[in-house]
């Protein structure tokens, strides 16, 4: 029988993909999760689409990096950097959407977007014909395109507990994230959607999503390693040739020399 | 040492199911960690008020007349379900300032100053608007509460009805929702398939409702002009109209009215009984 070595280091080599191919059956799981969710009505609403490989997540980690510097707040900039880190760090990302929250309302006159009991304030905000949502203009100034049927986003809720659930009982690392979702949904992902969450997945040894460094996109494991890289090759110049001259040979036949004459002594 | 009837002592032990799945609710992971929640565990008696809540609320929102249904049989039986209350509060504001726009404003400080402009009424099954990304970690908690249930194999269903009631009744006041999780009664299937619709409801109303809400589906031929539907084995001696004929608003406003005037005067009863939220 054939063998399966996993690892984690290299990532991206041959056996560090056996390990991240494990993590997504775990994604496959959690997908199928969210679609058994509790939700209102019982009715199908929630679309997924799963994102891994290093060019794939280097794609979605730079339009989070993108949207960073054109949110205003600078706060919220700072969320999209640090978690576009987490993107690179995770073994695969789960996109999870609503195609329902934008265009299919609930129409149950809850309350929840707007305060009124008759679904006026989605109504009032959205282009339709007798309540019938025209969802073809697509272009919208803000991240999300607003506003949603806040039942159908409660729902939502509920498919990302599953997968999340899903992911703790099967002990691999899970988190949802807003920036991921926005900027998941911005590149086309979970396309019928209006509105999308991210959640990022690995089984790593250290959880990618806790225990975060501040200033985390400049201060995160990859730019650690790639600044020793920089940093080794230019100390290394201060070497001479090994081939007439190595210092740490001499030093070690000193370290000897003062061992045999330590045993001389009789203190060993 | 003593000897147990098994199925009371699970009965009373969906207490500590109920605690379990607060616990959950807890751990559950939120995308803004600023979702505050609230639990309230109402047993036995302290459900009657429930049956009224659901009583007064029906001619609104008629899935009530269901869980009325429901918890009246489990009730009869002697075997009522421990129905944990979770509420979510701060939803209706954003200190987030993520200014994503998904509620339907440009910035949070807009759907702040909306929200404080609104004061949602007993008519309203939540106390709106929300911040769509604590709606997310308010979903994703309770859905943390339903899965541990699950995970217990005990039967359970999130409801917006009792949720409803509770906060009609006037628990937990300070939360912007509430959704109800009964738990047990211990069989199967009791808040799914539900026996007691089978036991209630004939045949005659289930294919009112049906043909009500899917009319395409008995549609005859539309050339004619006439929009009929095909009702009945000789149908064609027995057409029903598809007229759209326009809801009566004001006789609808006024069956809320008397919804609230019937909710406010439970509410008061309620809280005016020493047990009340003990």
């Amino acid at each position: 029988m054939p063998e399966i070595f996993m690892t984690d280091w290299p990532q991206f080599s041959p056996d560090d993909i056996n390990r991240r191919e494990n993590t997504l059956e775990v994604v496959k799981l959690m997908a199928n999760a969210a679609q058994t969710a509790p939700n209102a009505g019982g009715v199908s609403q929630v679309e997924a689409h799963i994102v891994w490989g290093y060019k794939e997540q280097e794609k979605i980690a730079r339009k989070m990096e993108e949207l960073a510097w054109e949110v205003e707040n600078g706060q919220m900039g700072r969320l999209f950097k640090y978690e576009a880190v987490m993107v690179r760090e995770s073994d695969a990302v789960l996109l999870l959407g609503n195609y329902r929250a934008h265009e299919t309302p609930m129409d149950a006159g809850c309350g929840s977007c707007g305060g009124v009991d008759n679904c006026s304030f989605f109504y009032n905000r959205r282009p339709h014909i007798d309540g019938q949502v025209d969802t073809t203009k697509r272009t919208f100034s803000t991240l999300v395109n607003g506003p949603l049927c806040t039942l159908r986003v409660r729902d939502l809720g509920f498919s990302i507990g599953s997968a999340l659930f899903m992911a703790n009982k099967l002990m691999v690392d899970a988190r949802a994230f807003m920036t991921v979702g926005v900027a998941g949904q911005h590149l086309g992902y979970c396309p019928n959607s209006g509105i999308v969450v991210g959640i990022l997945v690995a089984s790593i040894g250290k959880n990618p999503f806790v225990d975060v460094n501040t200033d985390y996109h400049v201060t995160n494991m990859a730019k650690m390693i790639d600044n020793m890289r920089r940093k080794y090759c230019l100390n290394r110049q201060a070497g001479g040739d090994y081939r007439f001259n190595d210092p740490g040979w001499a030093a070690e036949k000193a370290r000897q020399k003062g061992k045999e004459k330590e045993g001389q002594n009789g203190d060993i | 040492m003593a000897i147990y009837d098994g199925k009371k002592l699970a009965q009373d032990k969906l207490l500590d199911i109920a605690t379990y799945c607060i616990q959950s609710a807890l751990k559950a992971p939120q995308i803004t960690g600023r979702v505050e929640l609230q639990f309230k565990i109402v047993t036995d008696d302290d459900l009657n008020p429930f049956l009224e809540a659901f009583g007064l609320l029906t001619p609104i929102a008629g899935f009530h007349a269901i869980s009325l249904m429901s918890y009246g049989k489990a009730m009869a039986a002697g075997e009522p379900p421990v129905l944990l209350l979770i509420g979510g509060k701060n939803l209706r504001k954003s200190e987030l300032a993520w200014n994503c726009g998904a509620c339907g404003f440009k910035t949070c400080k807009a759907f702040n100053e909306y929200a404080n402009s609104i004061q949602p009424g007993l008519t309203d099954e939540t106390k709106g608007p929300f911040c769509m990304w604590k709606t997310i970690d308010y979903g994703m908690c309770c859905d943390w509460a339903c899965a541990q249930a699950w995970h217990h194999n005990i039967t359970n269903r999130v409801e917006m009805a009792s949720g409803w009631a509770a906060r009609a009744i006037g628990y937990m006041p300070d939360c912007d929702i509430i959704l109800g999780l009964p738990l047990g009664p211990l069989e199967d299937m009791f808040w799914y398939s539900r026996e007691v619709l089978n036991e209630v409801m004939p045949y005659e109303v289930w294919k009112e409702q049906v043909m009500t809400s899917y009319p395409s589906n008995w549609a005859a031929f539309p050339g004619h002009g006439r929009p009929i539907i095909k009702y009945g084995q000789e149908w064609w001696k027995t057409t029903r109209d598809r007229t759209l004929t326009p809801t009566d608003i004001e006789a609808f406003e006024q069956t809320k009215k008397a919804v609230v005037d019937g909710l406010k005067a439970l509410k008061e009863r309620v809280q005016s009984q020493e047990r009340y939220g003990k």
